[in-house]
């Protein structure tokens, strides 16, 4: 039961990284790899503020958003400047960046080292400290992102996003400032990921920077594409097929040092099949990149 | 110090330059960001590893079997995914997101093969390495030098004298009149993928000698050629090789001021610099290619 409850969190933290990044991949066509980075920022300012400084949780999950969205001005004002391929290799960059100053700033840090003993939430005298209560404050969680992500896409602001990923000339030429709209999407994504960095951070309890690589960044592309980018059901579809189709492998019984490259492996065979056969991913309509 | 720093640099840079000429040929032709070139430059390290340290054949003839390892594995790749890819027409985000799925899997069946512990390449017999202007350089890294300054400069003389040449710079600027003159553009997407992984892979053996190699090693050198290749500009063997050269350099000296673990962030904030100063790059004539559709 303890083991079924951890991968359904897991699977509703994943959920709120994947339907932050689709806003960007797929509502505004935007392929960001730099999910990982904006989860990494929250979950260290949240276990930071809360360790070191004994802030109240809410406030170091607030603190963990704003800090999101003003990194996210950090990457999206120069790598907004770039299309398709350089745009990727931009964010690209700001990943390997973000890793190394988890790594590298000790001081705030404490690096390599991580940070251990991140007590559990509390919320208006509300303590989070059993697995259904995080279970049930987790999935509050993915429900809002999910909310806020599907109220933009159907708002006049997403059907903006929309018509920049299928010409953002054409927008333009409306007289739509198409950087803005992009920078505020960027925003409010780093701002979900941030959110589900705090949930983690305190949920785990131990963070180090290890958390937050590049190959996390693209399990949660992977993710959004396989389930099917912008659409109202793909990206909760893909967090569903690549949290819970790797769990198989525990029951098959491979030893825990290759089953760790098994599951990535199956990440990317199900990334290239998908390309190959469903571009649009399991879920979608709309066809990634066209 | 200093001497020794800039012939540190030197060697990483010419590493450097070779990924990012390697990556521009393909990538000009190909017309998408193929990840899996990262991936033919661990495999051409491993396959010279289990050629040398498993059957003991001489470095040099292990090399040669990883070059030829990686060139066929480039070609394989293509063949497999790119090529049907492309027949259904997929747009270059797609085929980027394939390129990423391969390179993923690549990577962790050389995980799986050869577990992931930093290895070193070739026999570890510590040498005095010679004095240049103050500085220490090994026979291994004079050699490495010399090979790619061949190969580099070898490859920019076909790419502008010599028929194949001017086909491959043909489709590379425009894919239909190239076709219209009569070259077989299946002819040379399939050779820029095999001398382009045949590049990458040959790159990857002399990295793996000069700092030993782990199995994302590949990532990590795509990655900073990739933004070589930005600043160079893609079209000239010479603008990104001084691009090279400036990072590696710049990686180098930074260890005066910054702790080493800073080096990959550093290429990423001047690749960031770069982009706000000049999208185009240093020597490019544009910053990208558009694609067709």
């Amino acid at each position: 039961m303890d083991y079924l409850l951890h991968i359904l969190i897991l699977a509703a933290i994943y959920s709120i990284l994947a339907v932050s990044l689709d806003l960007l991949a797929g509502h505004a066509g935007l392929l960001a790899v730099c999910q990982a980075a904006f989860w990494g920022l929250g979950a260290y300012a949240s276990a930071v503020l809360t360790v070191d400084y004994g802030v109240y949780f809410p406030l170091g999950i607030l603190a963990g958003m704003c800090l999101g969205v003003l990194a996210s001005f950090l990457v999206s004002l120069p790598s907004l400047r770039l299309t398709d391929d350089y745009f990727v290799i931009a964010t690209f960059g700001f990943q390997i960046i973000a890793f190394a100053i988890f790594n590298n700033w000790a001081s705030l840090t404490r690096g390599p080292l991580g940070i251990p003993g991140i007590p559990p939430p509390t919320i208006f005298g509300w303590r989070v400290d059993s697995q259904w209560k995080f279970l049930l404050l987790a999935v509050i969680g993915a429900v809002a992102a999910y909310i806020v992500v599907n109220r933009i896409s159907s708002s006049p602001f997403g059907r903006v996003l929309h018509a920049i990923r299928e010409d953002e000339i054409f927008a333009a030429s409306l007289g739509k400032n198409t950087l803005r709209f992009k920078v505020t999407a960027f925003a409010v994504s780093a701002a979900l990921a941030a959110m589900a960095g705090s949930l983690y951070a305190h949920y785990i309890t131990y963070i180090d920077p290890t958390n937050f690589t590049l190959t996390e960044s693209i399990l949660i592309i992977s993710m959004v594409i396989v389930g099917g980018a912008g659409s109202r059901w793909g990206p909760l579809t893909g967090v569903l097929v690549l949290v819970v189709m790797p769990e198989s492998l525990r029951f098959i019984g491979l030893p825990s040092a290759i089953a760790a490259n098994v599951r990535q492996i199956m990440y990317g065979v199900l990334l290239v099949v998908m390309m190959l056969f469903r571009p649009q991913g399991l879920a979608g309509q709309y066809r990634f990149g066209r | 110090m200093l001497s020794q720093l800039f012939v540190n640099a030197v060697i990483a840079g010419s590493l450097y330059a070779l990924v990012a000429v390697s990556f521009a040929l393909i990538y000009r032709i190909a017309g998408f960001f193929h990840f899996t070139h990262g991936l033919t430059f661990a495999a051409g390290a491993y396959v010279t590893f289990a050629a040398h340290a498993w059957l003991r054949l001489p470095l040099v003839a292990a090399g040669a079997i990883g070059v030829v390892a990686a060139a066929l594995l480039g070609m394989a790749i293509r063949a497999v995914v790119f090529r049907s890819l492309a027949r259904r027409a997929a747009p270059p985000l797609v085929m980027l997101l394939a390129s990423l799925g391969v390179y993923v899997v690549g990577q962790n069946v050389i995980s799986l093969a050869f577990g992931d512990s930093s290895r070193p390449l070739g026999e570890s017999v510590i040498s005095p390495g010679l004095a240049v202007f103050g500085a220490r350089v090994t026979e291994a890294q004079l050699a490495s030098i010399a090979v790619v300054a061949a190969v580099l400069m070898g490859f920019a003389v076909v790419m502008t004298t010599i028929g194949i040449g001017h086909q491959i710079q043909a489709v590379a600027n425009d894919r239909e009149l190239s076709e219209v003159v009569g070259i077989s553009i299946a002819a040379i997407d399939g050779l820029v993928f095999t001398l382009g992984s045949a590049m990458a892979g040959l790159a990857g053996i002399l990295w793996a000698i000069d700092q030993n190699m782990t199995p994302t090693m590949g990532m990590r050198a795509l990655l900073i050629g990739v933004v070589a290749m930005i600043i160079g500009g893609q079209k000239t063997v010479s603008g990104v090789v001084l691009a090279s050269m400036f990072l590696a350099l710049a990686q180098n000296y930074s260890i005066l001021f910054v702790p080493t673990a800073w080096q990959d962030a550093i290429v990423f904030l001047i690749l960031v610099a770069f982009l706000l100063v000049s999208p185009s790059g240093f020597f490019g004539l544009r910053g990208r290619r558009r694609s067709l559709t």
